[in-house]
């Protein structure tokens, strides 16, 4: 981890050296940085060297007269190891305490803040001299740099940085709460599940990244804590694709399997824990962006709008001079989430409206079942055929009000529910029959062939049918009125529904309230799982439904 | 007297029918059934009649503009009808009655005592008259009917801006439509009340209606009193 490239005042050696051991001779480990400009040159690593044991450092500082003027001057040393500093050769501090050998060395933390005197700290040329153990580095040998400056700047880094910190981990934290509790409390949705994981798992990225600001850890943990910084970053990378795969859908397994492939391409090439964390993240952007990209060439609803930040976010990725995964990411992910929230509430709208519209329909349609049974047409003319009957032949009278009774029990059952079995519908359609056939005076049939008694079906589709048939159909036709038949072939029901026709009468019912009915119940049922076709089939009418695989709870 | 009968339920049919017979008796001509208005169209091309049972479902427009096809033709038109929420509007377009179902003897009996000119029921007053103009049925606003002059077997509607109309219904048939607002002036015209400005007396027992517009109608001796009594 690198420290901040931003410069305070803060002074650095213009050249450094490396002593293996406490020998005086210069190895060939030796570094010399003499001629670079300081700012380059405020760190080193060996990365293909590993060593564990004693080692020095020593370089040149040059201090300009205004920093001898600051009241207060420290000097500020991040080495992986404990170290013992020595200033112009005497010694002013140590970090931890250094050992010849493993069980001697006490660890030092990874940063190390030393006052110096106002003798120390005059104008001119000064020499530190860095004796480092590095028993608990894992053989790994890290000089993060040397400062010099004012006490006061020091700590105004550290106080930028925990704002920026504390600012970040808020938002998420708030954000990942609110989806948590909307998952849990209004819809179970996976999308916003991961939404509010995504959230927690950069939160937590965030506290790995920034625990350096407020927390003196021992030097051994720096690397553990570059490796979780690299996993969170996988892990948020994963649930930021998972986001965009279950909000969009899209080729998930190829997805995910390109992302892993990404993702330990990066970890295991990359030589420095920062283009390890990098990579991954920018793999886990790139695999994101495509899948958003398909939803927008598919013209998913919100596509867009998702896919704009996260070009965003990818945009600045591709500059390897900005400071990408400690501030920019972070910065480009708050914007991600901001427009992930209003288009998960544009969503929660629609999705809202769209149950209240199906709840109206719902509505509606008992409304339109209700009105067909009391509306005056059919009404009044039953009752004027039961005064007839009644005034002809009681007898008969009162068996048509027998029948009338028979068929408002059977839709009183039916007139508050969604789904009914096929003999229920079929129960009603009799009784129907057998009403009409006192007001027409004649026997009527209606001739069912391989029906599931139980499957279930809207209320009135057969019904309804049925007084289009008796109000358009021909009457005079020797055979039943309406005849219903029914096909399974694979996942799909087939009901085929034949009325007679008067020869010429081409479309009796082609797009009236009834053919309305029935579709608006349909769709109420089995949403976009139905088809309808309607149409002359010689002598006949017909009435074909289609319903892929029904359903039934 | 001639009736035909529109009703597409069979044993409401038969219950017009059989009520019919019973109350008309031996004043009763020929009597036909059919189920739907297109048959109706059939037998009217063949026969005259002199009165229409109609059921309509009036619940649409078709219903409607079958029923003033029916109201510009030559005979009444009665309507037994289960859609009594369009009553009213049935009447303002002319029909001797609208019986609701279901229906009992009385009820017919009452709306065919209509037929005859003494009785005048307290009815919603007719406001059009639908008048069969080529294929098409033209509405003539009441207002707009100054006086009616008989012409055989039709009647001519005089209107406000100077045209005529020709009705197929005869003056007697018109003057049970539109009483009170009409009255029968002479034994070929028919004057509309609020249009009359007032009457003139010749010689000779001859007598004249000056209308508002400055024309004038010939008025029957024997109405003659009446009218001065009504007008006041």
């Amino acid at each position: 981890m690198s420290l901040k490239p931003i410069f305070l005042g803060l002074l650095f050696s213009t050249s450094i050296g490396l002593i293996a051991g406490d020998s005086e001779s210069i190895r060939d480990m030796r570094i010399s940085l003499a001629d670079g400009p300081w700012t380059e040159a405020r760190q080193f690593q060996l990365r293909d060297e590993v060593f564990t044991g004693l080692y020095r450092i020593k370089g040149q500082f040059n201090l300009p007269t205004e920093l001898a003027a600051t009241e207060e001057v420290v000097l500020f040393v991040s080495v992986l190891g404990s170290f013992e500093a020595y200033w112009d050769g005497a010694l002013i501090g140590r970090n931890g305490k250094v050992g010849a050998n493993p069980e001697t060395e006490v660890e030092g933390n990874l940063f190390k803040i030393l006052p110096l005197t106002d003798d120390q700290a005059k104008a001119g040329s000064h020499e530190l001299e860095l004796r480092i153990s590095n028993w608990n580095g894992a053989g790994k040998v890290r000089f993060y740099g040397a400062f010099v400056g004012p006490s006061d700047d020091l700590y105004q880094i550290k106080r930028g940085e925990t704002v920026f910190f504390m600012s970040f981990v808020g938002f998420f934290c708030a954000v990942a709460l609110f989806y948590l509790l909307f998952f849990l409390l209004v819809e179970r949705h996976e999308a916003y599940l991961t939404l509010a994981l995504l959230c927690v798992a950069i939160s937590v990225l965030l506290t790995f990244e920034y625990l350096k600001f407020f927390l003196d850890y021992p030097y051994s943990f720096h690397f553990p804590r570059l490796q979780i910084i690299a996993a969170l970053t996988a892990l948020s990378g994963l649930l930021l694709i998972r986001f965009c795969l279950v909000r969009f859908g899209g080729p998930g397994r190829l997805a995910m399997i390109c992302s892993v492939i990404g993702m330990t391409y990066y970890f295991v090439f990359e030589k420095g824990y920062d283009g390890k964390s990098f990579g991954i993240m920018f793999t886990a952007l790139l695999v994101s962006g495509l899948v958003v990209f398909l939803a927008v060439r598919q013209s998913k609803k919100g596509a867009l709008t998702v896919f704009i930040p996260l070009v965003i976010c990818i945009i600045p990725s591709l500059f390897p001079g900005l400071r990408f995964m400690d501030t920019y990411f972070f910065l480009s992910f708050v914007l991600l989430i901001l427009v992930l929230q209003v288009e998960m509430a544009l969503h929660a709208r629609n999705q809202g409206r769209a149950m209240r519209e199906s709840q109206l329909r719902s509505v509606i349609l008992k409304h339109e079942l209700t009105k067909k049974h009391i509306q005056p047409h059919f009404i009044l003319n039953t009752l004027t055929s039961v005064v007839e009957w009644i005034e002809e032949n009681p007898l008969t009278g009162i068996r048509m009000i027998e029948a009338l009774a028979d068929e408002f029990r059977i839709f009183n059952g039916i007139i508050d529910v969604g789904l009914i079995p096929v003999s229920q519908e079929l129960a009603l359609c009799r009784a129907h029959l057998e009403v009409m056939s006192f007001t027409l005076d004649r026997t009527l049939e209606l001739e069912v062939a391989d029906l599931d008694q139980a499957e279930q079906i809207p209320p009135g589709i057969f019904h309804t049918l049925l007084e289009n048939a008796l109000t358009h159909g021909d009457l005079e036709r020797p055979g039943p009125i309406l005849s219903i038949r029914r096909e399974q072939e694979n996942h799909r029901t087939c009901f085929t529904i034949t009325n007679p026709i008067r020869p010429g009468n081409g479309h009796p019912f082609q797009e009236g309230t009834g053919l309305a009915y029935v579709k608006a119940r349909l769709e109420d049922s089995f949403p976009d799982k139905w088809r309808i076709e309607v149409g002359p089939q010689q002598a006949s009418w017909q009435v074909k439904i289609t319903l892929e695989a029904i359903r039934v709870d | 007297m001639d009736i035909l009968i529109v009703e597409d339920y069979p044993m409401v049919a038969r219950r017009v029918e059989r009520l019919t017979r019973e109350i008309l008796g031996s004043r009763l001509g020929s009597l036909k059934c059919v189920g739907r208005f297109s048959e109706a169209e059939e037998h009217l091309q063949r026969y005259t009649i002199d009165l229409m049972l109609l059921d309509l479902n009036l619940a649409g427009d078709d219903g409607f503009d079958l029923l003033k096809r029916a109201l510009a033709a030559s005979f009444q038109t009665i309507v037994i009808s289960a859609n009594v929420d369009r009553a009213l509007e049935a009447f303002e377009y002319g029909v001797l009655d609208f019986v609701a179902k279901p229906f009992n003897a009385e009820r017919l009996s009452k709306a065919f005592s209509r037929l005859a000119l003494d009785e005048t029921g307290e009815q919603t007053p007719v406001r059009f008259l639908a008048v069969k103009d080529g294929a098409r049925i033209r509405l003539i606003p009441i207002c707009e009917v100054t006086f009616i002059q008989g012409a055989g077997n039709y009647s001519e509607l005089h209107l406000k801006d100077g045209t005529t109309a020709l009705h197929e219904k005869n003056l007697d048939r018109l003057l049970i439509l539109l009483k009170p607002q009409f009255e029968r002036v002479h034994k070929s015209y028919l004057a509309k009340l609020s249009e009359v400005a007032g009457l003139q007396v010749y010689g000779g027992g001859r007598y004249a209606l000056v209308l508002k517009n400055g024309e004038t109608l010939p008025l029957g001796r024997t109405r003659y009193k009446a009218l001065r009594e009504r007008l006041g």
